[in-house]
């Protein structure tokens, strides 16, 4: 019998060698060919070493253990380990051969040792599904989930700004500007895209190009050519509103 | 529900006004039909028919210039008028003074209003004749004998005129205030609600002082991994998570809402040292003056923010980190900043609790005198700062 591969991929020292004592207890026959500190270094030593186990923490910087997991699909029985997490039990289901809670006990790493070693002689399962499953958790969420926060650029820097503090999204060929009490900064999203995400009642779309807070309205105005112009509280600039939405001022 | 009573000797609310306001008229910043309501308004429409007296008078002069006549016709003109538009409301203005009961001042007010149009149809009389013997142009003789149909529709115009300039649109708004008042009251109520609402929920935040279950338990494990290995880092580990929890664990005392900038710097050492012992790629300093370490500063908005410098800037990069905090003092304020070389800003919705917890807590303290900001570089690394300008409270 060939012997057993381990990978064990966890970044802080302190636990990672609690783990690697552990194992060299529990499995002493099992030889581990990679100790790894973060993901990025996980992912090369997955694909130099080949490894038949790998127990991945969660949550590490570089690349997560479900992307590892997700990548490495099918080539290594997964076993997590997590402080804390909502991901492990979907994880556990769509193939994880075990999830470990941190701290991690002699009793349940041993009965993780024992499952792994049942499940040696059979084919990984593949964990692609679970990338699937957890590109569109994240897609619902990002979805549904209204923007709290954007990062933009304003002039040499990149700034963060609360939703809270934005007045207006103008739209700029592939850019939108965003003007705030004091700033005017540039963002890489379409107003399109932006627009899916901002609380409809907060922001008024009033111009195919302009979406304001309704609550930092000051005028609307009409000048000598029919033409209908927005002016903020706090701010000199005047924007357009199209014909289609006069109709939402009348009740002003 | 009680009728709210309007004080006649004062103004209104200044709520109010911005619904009525009418620039130089300034009468109408007072309750109708109240003393200093009839005065400003006799007083306005007096100097506005004092100029139309005027340049009628400048008309019958320049036709014929004799003076007397020009002041006569001056004369009529705006006294006729401040009759025809003030009899009615002083009237009504000595009714409400009254304090009768609502019901009964309501019939005399408006029996009142129509005593002065009557009072205005033989002022009208009066006056147009007196001015008419002056005028120049002789008038064809007139025609005593109007149709009785056309008589009635000269009698009701007139009504109308008399009624809408002798007190019919202040007799519309004496019957709106009340319900303006009350719905005023609400308004009122409703913002003092919200704004207690609004420092409840900033005190709330404090006191769900988020302890985050994935720190706590990665804590745990860290130090039992240690305990066999290193029980010296265990120790200390253990003793920087009790500094950490006993400083940021709810507390429901008063006295919760105080603290100084040298107490944070407490508890972020406590936190920091935590994570550098178990990470031990992060590295981190403290520069703050020890001046500076008594000034009064508001709890748990650093903390927070170099919370989410180990978590969103140094924990997801790999190799090694650094978290600074840097605090001066300048002549436009205090100024604390927090800086990481992390990965950088992203776009995010879940996370940002923190941050406006942070702006929440930052205006109910201090409204607009105080900011947090956070920017980055395109190169990753991220700065936070809380400025917050010099004031009563800050000091």
């Amino acid at each position: 019998m060939i012997e057993t591969r381990i990978l064990v991929a966890e970044d802080e020292a302190p636990q990672r060698d609690a783990l690697l004592a552990l194992l060299a207890e529990l499995w002493p026959q099992a030889r581990v060919v990679a100790a790894c500190a973060d993901g990025l270094e996980a992912a090369s030593a997955l694909e130099r070493e080949q490894p038949h186990v790998a127990f991945l923490d969660i949550q590490m910087p570089g690349a997560s253990g479900l992307d590892l997991a997700a990548s490495f699909s099918g080539r290594a029985h997964v076993v997590f380990v997590t402080a804390h997490d909502e991901y492990a039990v979907r994880a556990f289901e769509h193939g994880a051969v075990d999830y470990l809670l941190k701290p991690v006990r002699r009793e349940r790493l041993s009965e993780t040792v024992s499952r792994v070693k049942a499940r040696l002689g059979e084919r990984p399962a593949a964990l692609v599904e679970l990338l699937g499953q957890l590109r569109r958790d994240l897609e619902a969420s990002t979805q549904h989930e209204p923007l709290k926060w954007i990062t933009a650029s304003y002039g040499e820097t990149v700034k963060l700004y609360t939703l809270d503090e934005v007045l207006v999204f103008h739209a700029q060929d592939k850019y939108t500007r965003v003007l705030t009490a004091t700033d005017d900064a540039l963002i890489r999203k379409s107003l399109r895209e932006l627009l899916q995400r901002l609380p409809p009642d907060e922001f008024w779309q009033v111009h195919r190009s302009v979406v304001v807070r309704a609550a930092a309205i000051e005028s609307v105005t009409r000048d000598a050519l029919g033409k209908h112009w927005l002016k903020l509280k706090g701010r000199t600039d005047t924007l357009p509103v199209s014909a289609s939405f006069h109709a939402r001022f009348r009740g002003l | 529900m009680s009728e709210a009573r309007i004080e006649l000797d004062r103004a209104l609310p200044g709520e109010l006004l911005q619904r009525t306001s009418g620039g130089i008229a300034s009468y109408l910043h007072y309750p109708v039909f109240s003393w200093p309501w009839l005065r400003r308004r006799t007083l306005f429409f007096g100097l506005a028919f004092l100029c139309f007296g005027t340049l009628s008078a400048l008309g019958t002069w320049l036709q014929r210039p004799d003076s007397v006549r020009a002041l006569s016709v001056m004369l009529h003109f705006t006294l006729g008028a401040l009759l025809i538009t003030t009899a009615g409301p002083l009237l009504a203005t000595l009714v409400r003074q009254r304090r009768w009961p609502r019901q009964r001042e309501r019939i005399l007010v408006v029996l009142g209003l129509l005593l002065g149009v009557m009072c205005s149809f033989a002022t009208d009389a009066w006056t147009s004749k007196a001015i008419e013997a002056n005028l120049a142009f002789e008038r064809g003789p007139e025609k005593p004998n109007v149709a009785g149909a056309a008589m009635l529709v000269n009698v009701v115009v007139l009504t109308i005129i008399y009624g809408l300039f002798g007190g019919g649109l202040a007799l519309r708004r004496y019957f709106e205030e009340p319900r303006q008042l009350v719905e005023l009251l609400r308004e009122r109520e409703l913002a003092e609600l919200r704004a207690r609402n609004q420092a409840l929920d900033a005190k709330l935040g404090l006191l769900q002082a988020q302890i985050e279950p994935h720190f706590l338990f990665n804590t745990l494990a860290a130090v039992r991994s240690l305990i066999g290995s290193n029980p010296a880092v265990a120790t200390e580990t253990i003793d920087a998570l009790v500094d950490y929890l006993r400083a940021t664990i709810p507390r429901l005392r008063a006295d919760a809402l105080d603290s100084t900038l040298g107490q944070q710097l407490e508890i972020i050492e406590s936190y920091l040292k935590l994570m550098h012992l178990r990470m031990g790629r992060l590295a981190y300093e403290l520069d703050v003056s020890p001046s500076l370490r008594s000034v009064s500063f508001p709890p748990l908005l650093l903390i927070s923010l170099v919370e989410n410098a180990v978590k969103h800037g140094v924990e997801p990069k790999p190799g090694p980190g650094r978290i600074s905090v840097r605090a001066e003092r300048r002549p436009d304020g205090l100024r604390v900043s927090v800086i990481d070389d992390g990965v950088g800003l992203r776009d995010g919705s879940g996370a940002g609790v923190g941050l406006r917890n942070v702006r929440e807590q930052l205006r109910a303290r201090y409204a607009d005198r105080a900011s947090v900001t956070l920017t980055g570089s395109a190169s990753g690394g991220v700065v936070a700062t809380i400025h917050i300008a010099p004031g009563e409270a800050s000091a």
